[in-house]
């Protein structure tokens, strides 16, 4: 046990060894900030947020649930948001906290480059809003 | 069901079971849910969503297949060469005393010299620095307990006086059989063990007995005595209750070495190596090549494995480290005999059959063992990043 105990607080301690995300696992992880979610409607919430440039299909989905669920990134919760409009066959997510770390530290990788990015005047210098 | 569903469905087939399992209902409700929205934009929607799900189905089975597989396979980190270099010194010790054919049982040998030394100093220390049981140990614990239950068991048919009949030590039989059984019963009791260990056990048990008999049979006809009968049958309860004690004390390394406990077995066999009936059975001392053979089988078994082992990065380069050689070792241990001294096959000992079977059989039930705990206890770490 102790050799696992190790490399589970090595990863917890280390958000950066899981850097850089795939964009559908970047794309997820950023539907479950608002709250917990069912795979269906992290779907939608992606199609969404990328105005229907990403559909993830159920493989893609699952396959990638199933990855952040093995690094501990997301946990399956018990807790219905509505209990009147739940399907009790759904699974729902939640953001763990390492996972928002990880989140995090993608998400300033990501900031940074954009930031060389405008530098470099490949994009423009104004921001969105 | 929806069309989409039904396509779904069938594509579900192509995943591994594992992932099947515990995704399956929910990638179906899934392809389900998208199949309604669909169809409400019209059906050459509903057909588009089809074809993506097709491309989404067979893409995604590939891709768990091939993680699959990677996971079944395992990825290591190769032991340091100076742990390999330690846990190698009995096995070429052995393989140079065997120089000599005809020094019979170099034990002092074997347990004597530097490494013994090494042994008892370097392990205080290695405990105090890493609280671990050192990798170049596991071959000498292994040998060890082999040394101490012979030992006790021949003391312990002397004090009680029990027969040595059939060529067997009576008390080592005795000894063997109750400390595996201790063992297997103590690891089960923890729950460190699944009950379904007594499938293969007795399955071992039931081939050797079978074995007796049946070798019995035919030696009965040629002219062998019930006697004979009784001596096979009571080998065929000794090979395996020795593998098993190997087995069940490697057991209690697993968790801080993993597979790697295989290394307790291997040097709890390293006795066959310090005689050289056990390597070659027949009256052929005179045969000019017997040295070379034994120094070759004895670097074979005792030092080619350990080093392969501890070396090897994969599941799969692990298996090949330990069987690879040790279906080897006894291909050649049961075929040059044979050609050297232009015999029958007919006419092999039933010991040197046996034990070569009971060796195999127990680095298989060892190999699944010790992998089938390791998972357990060590999960390997997932990758998520891209």
């Amino acid at each position: 046990m102790q050799k696992w105990d190790c490399m589970v607080r090595d990863q917890e301690s280390n958000p950066e060894q899981h850097l850089p995300l795939t964009p559908a696992i970047c794309h997820i992880m950023l539907t479950l900030v608002d709250g917990e979610k069912h795979g269906y409607a992290i779907m939608q919430e992606v199609e969404r947020m990328t105005e229907g440039r990403m559909k993830l299909g159920p493989g893609t989905l699952y396959g990638a649930i199933k990855r952040l669920l093995g690094a501990d990134l997301i946990a399956e919760t018990d807790e219905r948001p509505d209990p009147a409009l739940d399907d009790s066959r759904r699974r729902y997510y939640e953001l763990t906290g390492f996972g928002r770390r990880v989140l995090t530290a993608e998400i300033e990788r990501l900031d940074y480059l954009v930031g060389v990015a405008r530098e470099k005047e490949l994009l423009g210098t104004t921001t969105p809003g | 069901m929806t069309p989409a569903e039904r396509i779904y469905r069938v594509l579900l087939w192509l995943y591994p079971p594992k992932h099947r399992h515990a995704y399956g209902r929910l990638m179906l409700q899934h392809a389900g849910d998208l199949s309604r929205a669909a169809r409400q934009h019209g059906r050459w929607h509903e057909a588009a969503l089809c074809l993506r799900l097709l491309v989404d189905g067979i893409a995604n089975a590939l891709v768990e297949h091939k993680e699959a597989l990677m996971m079944a396979q395992g990825s290591y980190k190769p032991a340091p060469w100076l742990s390999v270099l330690l846990a190698t010194v009995p096995g070429l010790w052995v393989a140079l005393s065997r120089r000599h054919a005809d020094v019979l049982a170099p034990l002092l040998l074997f347990l004597g010299g530097g490494y013994l030394l090494l042994f008892a100093f370097g392990l205080p220390v290695m405990w105090w620095r890493k609280r671990r049981f050192p990798i170049w140990g596991l071959m000498f614990a292994g040998a060890l307990l082999w040394f101490l239950t012979y030992r006790v068991g021949t003391g312990l048919s002397q004090q009680v006086r029990l027969p040595y009949i059939f060529g067997l030590q009576l008390g080592v039989v005795f000894l063997n059989i109750a400390l595996a059984t201790i063992l297997f019963v103590v690891l089960l009791r923890d729950q460190r063990l699944p009950n379904i260990v007594w499938v293969p056990v007795g399955l071992i048990g039931l081939i050797n007995v079978l074995g007796a008999i049946v070798y019995g049979s035919i030696q009965l006809g040629n002219g062998a005595q019930m006697r004979d009968l009784l001596q096979y049958l009571m080998a065929s309860l000794a090979l395996p209750a020795e593998g098993l004690m190997f087995v069940a004390f490697g057991l209690l390394a697993v968790r801080q070495h993993g597979v790697l406990a295989l290394l307790v077995v291997i040097g709890g066999y390293g006795y066959m190596f310090m005689d050289t009936d056990y390597l070659f059975g027949y009256p052929a001392r005179d045969w000019i090549g017997l040295p070379l053979y034994l120094v070759a089988v004895s670097l074979l078994f005792l030092v080619l494995v350990p080093v392969a082992l501890l070396r090897a990065k994969t599941r799969r380069g692990r298996a090949l480290a330990v069987f690879g050689p040790a279906v080897a070792f006894f291909a050649v241990r049961l075929a040059v005999p044979i050609l050297v001294t232009r015999r029958s096959i007919a006419v092999l000992r039933p010991g040197d059959v046996g034990m070569s079977l009971n060796v195999v059989l127990v680095l298989i039930l060892a190999w699944f063992l010790y992998n089938h705990l390791s998972d357990i206890r060590f999960k390997p770490q997932e990758n998520i990043s891209g």
